[in-house]
């Protein structure tokens, strides 16, 4: 009887510890990890993006509408359909960068330096709109605490620029859903520590398999009273493009 | 000539009108501006207002049409202008794209001056002109994503026959373009290059042209850079102008508006730049100058833009002839417009005032 007892016990204290050893494989995953999952979501293969830029300054409002096709990290078309933009567009391949002035009905290649200036006034950079980088290609993070943003239960994770690497800024702070694995807020920072700026996501959508942020704010820290909001209203993933859809034909 | 266009413009109709099942969509933009010229004793004014309407037709794969049009008075002459920008047909075959009609003929490479463009004269980049949109047939041939030979046949005002062809490539990230243009007469025959690509964080470019009847040679050197300073954003861009050929008039020209201010003739080496300052996301400061190296004479176009409360553009623009009478950016005589009667001598600065509202 002692012995069968014994036996039991050993087999539950057996399973109790297999199980806790399983939950905390599952519960903590890395920061490696997590951001790749968010790459996963948030990288583009190929897509099709209909998007909305609305820039605010006390009463000011300029609002820029686009459609774009993004493959990756090295290619993207971009076309602006609001009245005072309509017709122009850029092209990106790798580092360089075309525009089409509809006007001139002709494409001039735009300086490299160019790539990192706000497209058409707003906060965002051209590599920001017209390319699909992967974050965990770019900086080394860490977990550093867990928060809830919204309701929704995130990790708060630190990625450092890897040495080598080009990205635009030298440190940032991701609030990632632990579920969804999408980023609710973000801060950026500069090499001197100084925060330049902070997106929030305040909508998501289930496309596709994979949750998207559709609606966010970006915070310029460096301007005051100004604001872009950048919306997406229609998104197609994995599309088979033509082959000439990153050429200078499709630009004119 | 309006019979050409109108028939033109019903075969365009008749061409979209299968696919017109697609809404046509109208834009534009209303602009009203002043413009003021004038010495410390003198001035004449001009009021203009002009209607930009263009016709967003529906597209097809491989069909589309394109119909713009300026509608213009000015108070001098009470006379209304209607100008048609584009009333052209593109149609997309296997191995080329075929563009037939009124169009705009530009081969920009980013310079502030082009003097290699299909129309001297046609346009900087931001700045319109109606030089350049001309009746023209235009055959465009794609060799792969970068690489392309453009075929252009248009008709002068005269009614002679101007032709050109361009090539464009790109090697190691830089932009290459070699054309040839048959001139208007007195130019004649003309072959060019252009460049345009990085030297490090650097934009550079440049081009060279030779007119063969003339035996002379054009060239053009210039760079661009661009950085924030805080949350402005500040663009250079400065370049040289060698001409031996005589064309720096029109090229100059382009920054005194629509009249032809600089009635001297410009002579054969020009430095042109610019600085663009922008002040927040909705208002930019920017000063042009363009100096003639061999008098130092110099014209100054300091210039405002603010984007107003309710999408309204506001541009401010002041010319100054800084150059002592008898230099080429000196002060000039000349005719407001084409039709007005009044002269004025010692002109050295010029005000322009534009409000402009896009839909």
């Amino acid at each position: 009887m002692n012995n069968i007892l014994v036996r039991l016990i050993l087999g539950l204290m057996l399973v109790v510890a297999l199980s806790l050893s399983g939950t905390e494989i599952i519960a903590a995953p890395s920061a490696a990890e997590i951001m790749e999952q968010v790459d996963e979501y948030q990288h583009l293969q190929s897509a099709k993006i209909e998007s909305k830029m609305i820039i605010t300054k006390g009463p000011r409002k300029m609002v820029k509408e686009m459609t774009s096709y993004i493959k990756g990290a090295d290619y993207g078309l971009t076309k602006f359909t609001n009245p005072r933009d309509r017709g122009s567009k850029f092209l990106k391949r790798e580092n360089n960068l075309w525009m089409f002035f509809p006007d001139a009905e002709d494409i001039v290649k735009i300086s490299g330096h160019m790539l990192e200036q706000g497209m058409m006034g707003s906060d965002f950079s051209y590599q920001d709109l017209m390319e699909s980088t992967k974050l965990a290609d770019l900086y080394q993070f860490t977990i550093i605490g867990e928060e809830k943003v919204d309701g929704r239960s995130c990790y708060v994770i630190e990625g450092i620029k890897e040495e080598g690497k080009e990205a635009s800024y030298y440190r940032r702070k991701e609030w990632v859903d632990k579920e969804r694995f999408v980023l609710w807020r973000e801060e950026l920072y500069a090499r001197s520590g100084r925060l330049l700026k902070e997106l929030q996501t305040k909508k998501v959508e289930q496309l596709e398999g994979r949750w998207y942020p559709m609606y966010q704010i970006i915070d310029n820290k460096l301007k005051k009273n100004s604001q872009t909001v950048y919306e997406i209203k229609k998104i197609e993933f994995d599309l088979e493009l033509p082959a000439n859809t990153f050429s200078l034909q499709r630009l004119r | 000539m309006k019979l050409k266009l109108s028939l033109l413009f019903i075969i365009l109709l008749v061409i979209i009108a299968p696919t017109s099942v697609y809404a046509i969509e109208v834009g534009g933009e209303i602009e009203v501006k002043g413009y003021t010229v004038g010495n410390n004793s003198e001035y004449s004014t001009l009021l203009q207002e002009k209607l930009n309407l263009e016709l967003f037709l529906p597209e097809t794969e491989k069909t589309e049409a394109k119909f713009e049009i300026d509608i213009m008075t000015d108070s001098k002459t009470k006379s209304n202008n209607t100008q048609i920008k584009k009333l052209y047909l593109s149609r997309k075959y296997e191995e080329f794209d075929l563009t037939v009609g009124r169009q705009p003929i530009s081969w920009l490479f980013g310079s502030l001056l082009n003097p290699v463009d299909f129309n001297l004269g046609a346009e900087t980049i931001e700045q319109e002109s109606s030089a350049k949109n001309v009746d023209a047939v235009e055959i465009y041939h794609p060799f792969n994503w970068g690489s392309n030979l453009t075929g252009v046949l248009s008709t002068t005002d005269s009614g002679k026959i101007k032709y050109g062809v361009r090539a464009r490539t790109t090697i190691n990230g830089y932009d290459l373009t070699a054309n040839f243009v048959k001139e208007r007469n007195d130019l004649e025959k003309r072959i060019a290059a252009t460049l345009k690509g990085d030297i490090g964080t650097i934009g550079v470019y440049g081009a060279a042209g030779h007119y063969i009847e003339q035996n002379e040679n054009i060239f053009l050197i210039g760079a661009d850079y661009s950085f924030y300073q805080g949350i402005h954003q500040i663009i250079l861009q400065g370049e040289y102008l060698y001409d031996k050929v005589g064309i720096n008039n029109y090229l100059a020209n382009i920054f005194t508006s629509s009249s032809n201010i600089l009635t001297t003739e410009v002579g054969s080496e020009l430095v042109a730049g610019t600085i663009n300052y922008g002040i927040d996301d909705f208002n930019t400061l920017k000063v042009t100058a363009l100096m003639h190296l061999e008098d130092s004479s110099l014209l100054l176009i300091p210039e405002y833009e603010s984007q107003l409360v309710g999408n309204l553009d506001l541009n401010l623009r002041w010319g100054l002839l800084l150059g002592a009478r008898g230099e080429v950016f000196g002060p000039q005589e000349i005719n407001i417009t084409d039709n007005s009667t009044s002269n004025l001598s010692n002109l050295d600065n010029f005000l322009e005032i534009t409000l402009s509202y896009p839909f």
